[in-house]
């Protein structure tokens, strides 16, 4: 099935889900394991993203059920406003995306349906409001935490959607894959085939394709993570890595997976028992304040200041401004950052792939309860099976950005490569063996007690 | 002739969509708050199960384990004969359940033979049946350390 056909299966699919799971989030059981809003939004969506990038593409945000609703939105209303100039770049999205790791170690939003489901209805309050009052996708490029994930993550996928043939690209006189024509529109994240480098920013909607006169588009494979070490400028965003937003978006997605799994293991709660205990009453957000400071902005700091004094040293790149050296070797670490979140969702994924068939069977179905049937059914694979697949998972990402790390120090200074890599491979090193401990902790889950 | 000017309508049905669209958040709250309490009392008095623990639960661990509870009925009579099943849920979604079948060992007080299989908090939900064949629901919360 071509992603074509994928996405337009899928989003109208994922649209009705996520209309069934906003209804059984707010008027289904309010326990979250057994209500399928937080359990297919936490576990199994989340799940099958890392999945499908790993061996596809970004194909949730191909069938996302958000843009279908904008769709059937722009039916009615045709946007007529531009999004401000000064708000085109990533900022109010990473601000989004700190946000929802915040609100949900806060809130426990995984423990409630309820905020699970209001999370999707604001979803599709907000990409209504600003997709029908702005042009293009302003929503996903600008604004949605999730969509910048998905952005950053397809940059490992190892499928790109590109031009067959550069000369019939240079021949086009028209641009319908970036501007439309009459019967197709043309690709609204303002990604010009000829010159697209990569999958950042890329929904796989394929508009582009279907928008080609000359059927120059095509879903090609690509060496997975090659991408990341590109010093090209890219249509609709230039040098990846001279963009400040793009950096600090890197530092949260790695730092932020690492704290999403560190929040699961006893040490996170004895740090936040340890800090209520002694300073401050409970209910304070400020255990939680004090870890995300750690990880997001001191952890990076200490990290990288020496890391980057010590490689102006190694390679000889004097010349070289820290905060340059840093913003270009980041992206070396997009492909640990997404070892960690693939290990830590595959981990639910993969431990309870099957426990919705109760929920279905007894809550929604409203079938006779069947406790010894279900005893009797694996509902997933067993945690000493799994541990061992997060560690391989770990370990595969962490050669993939060995290996990013040094192609990038080759383009500064071939001769001194080796040298100048080496700081921020021990970097990569470092961030795989804290996650590695991580993983290996035994897990304490959390969630909220029926009634508090 | 009153006419309007180009885009008003399709200016003024874009407003009416957001308001209403920000209107449904409250109502939906409103909604589900009245459907929680609904939830709340749906059970009728006369089917909820009274349990407490006999276990000292801040001893358990991840691992097999037993565990001894009390059973009583609305009225406060301990709750004689019954067959009940115990399910153990992780608050935590995406967690396998533990299922188990009790069994009464002195009148009111049943032990059932489980494995924990994480550190975290746990909800064991309790369903009863009695001799007479009536149904009755409860439930027991624990925390078990790493």
């Amino acid at each position: 099935m071509s992603v074509m056909a994928a996405g337009r299966f899928l989003k109208p699919l994922l649209f009705l889900l996520a209309i069934a799971l906003i209804i059984h989030g707010l008027f289904g059981p309010q326990f979250a394991p057994k209500n399928l809003t937080t359990l297919f939004v936490w576990i199994h969506y989340r799940g099958l993203l890392v999945i499908s990038i790993l061996v596809f593409a970004n194909l949730l945000c191909a069938g996302c059920p958000f843009v279908f609703a904008r769709d059937l939105g722009r039916r009615f209303f045709t946007p007529r406003r531009l999004w401000p100039m000064k708000l085109r770049n990533k900022w109010i999205a990473i601000a989004l995306f700190v946000l929802a790791l915040f609100a949900y170690e806060r809130f426990q939003l995984w423990g409630s349906p309820f905020y699970t489901a209001l999370l999707i209805l604001g979803f599709f309050i907000v990409i209504l409001a600003i997709d029908l009052t702005f042009k293009g996708a302003t929503f996903c490029k600008y604004i949605c935490p999730v969509g910048q994930f998905n952005f950053l993550s397809s940059m490992l996928s190892p499928f790109e959607v590109k031009a067959k043939s550069a000369a019939t690209c240079g021949s086009c006189k028209t641009y319908d894959c970036l501007k439309g024509n009459l019967q197709q529109r043309g690709c609204e994240l303002k990604l010009f085939i000829p010159k697209k480098t990569g999958n950042f920013d890329c929904t796989f909607c394929m508009d582009c394709k279907r928008a080609c006169p000359h059927d120059n588009v095509e879903l090609a494979f690509t060496l997975p993570g090659r991408q990341l070490a590109d010093d090209l400028s890219r249509s609709g965003l230039g040098r990846l890595w001279q963009r400040r937003d793009f950096t600090c978006l890197i530092i949260a997605f790695t730092f932020g997976g690492l704290l999403n799994a560190f929040a699961m293991v006893t040490p996170a709660h004895q740090f936040q028992k340890m800090i209520i205990t002694n300073f401050i009453d409970t209910g304070s957000s400020l255990p939680l304040v004090i870890l995300f400071l750690v990880f997001l902005l001191v952890a990076p700091l200490l990290l990288f200041a020496p890391t980057s004094w010590i490689a102006r040293h190694t390679g000889r790149t004097q010349s070289m401004f820290h905060v340059m050296q840093i913003q270009r070797f980041l992206p070396a670490l997009i492909p640990i950052g997404f070892g960690i979140w693939a290990a830590h969702y595959s981990f639910h994924f993969l431990t309870g792939a099957l426990t919705f068939l109760p929920i279905l069977w007894s809550s929604v179905l409203k079938f006779p309860a069947a406790p010894n049937v279900w005893a009797a059914i694996p509902m997933g694979v067993p945690i000493t099976i799994v541990t061992p697949i997060q560690i391989s998972l770990l370990l595969l990402a962490c050669m993939v950005s060995v290996v990013i790390a040094h192609e990038i120090a080759l383009q500064i200074n071939p001769r001194r490569s080796r040298w100048l890599a080496l700081p921020w491979q021990t970097v990569v090193i470092l961030i795989t063996a804290f996650a590695a401990w991580v993983f290996t902790l035994p897990m304490d889950m959390r969630g909220t007690f029926i009634g508090g | 002739m009153f006419v309007l000017a180009p885009g008003t309508t399709s200016r003024i049905l874009r407003a009416v969509t957001h308001v209403s669209i920000l209107c449904v958040l409250p109502l939906g709250i409103g909604a589900c708050e009245r459907r929680s309490n609904l939830l709340a009392s749906s059970t009728s008095p006369e089917t909820v199960l009274h349990a407490e623990w006999i276990s000292p639960i801040q001893q358990f661990r991840p691992g097999p384990t037993t565990l001894h509870f009390r059973l009583k009925q609305t009225s406060g009579v301990a709750l004689r004969g019954a067959k009940v099943v115990v399910e153990g849920n992780m608050t935590h979604p995406g967690m396998v359940p533990v299922y188990a079948t009790a069994v009464e060992t002195e009148p009111g007080r049943y032990i059932a033979k489980t494995e924990l299989t994480m550190a975290g908090e746990w909800v064991f939900f309790l369903e009863a049946t009695t001799p007479e064949g009536k149904l009755l629901n409860g439930s027991l919360n624990s925390t078990v350390a790493p």
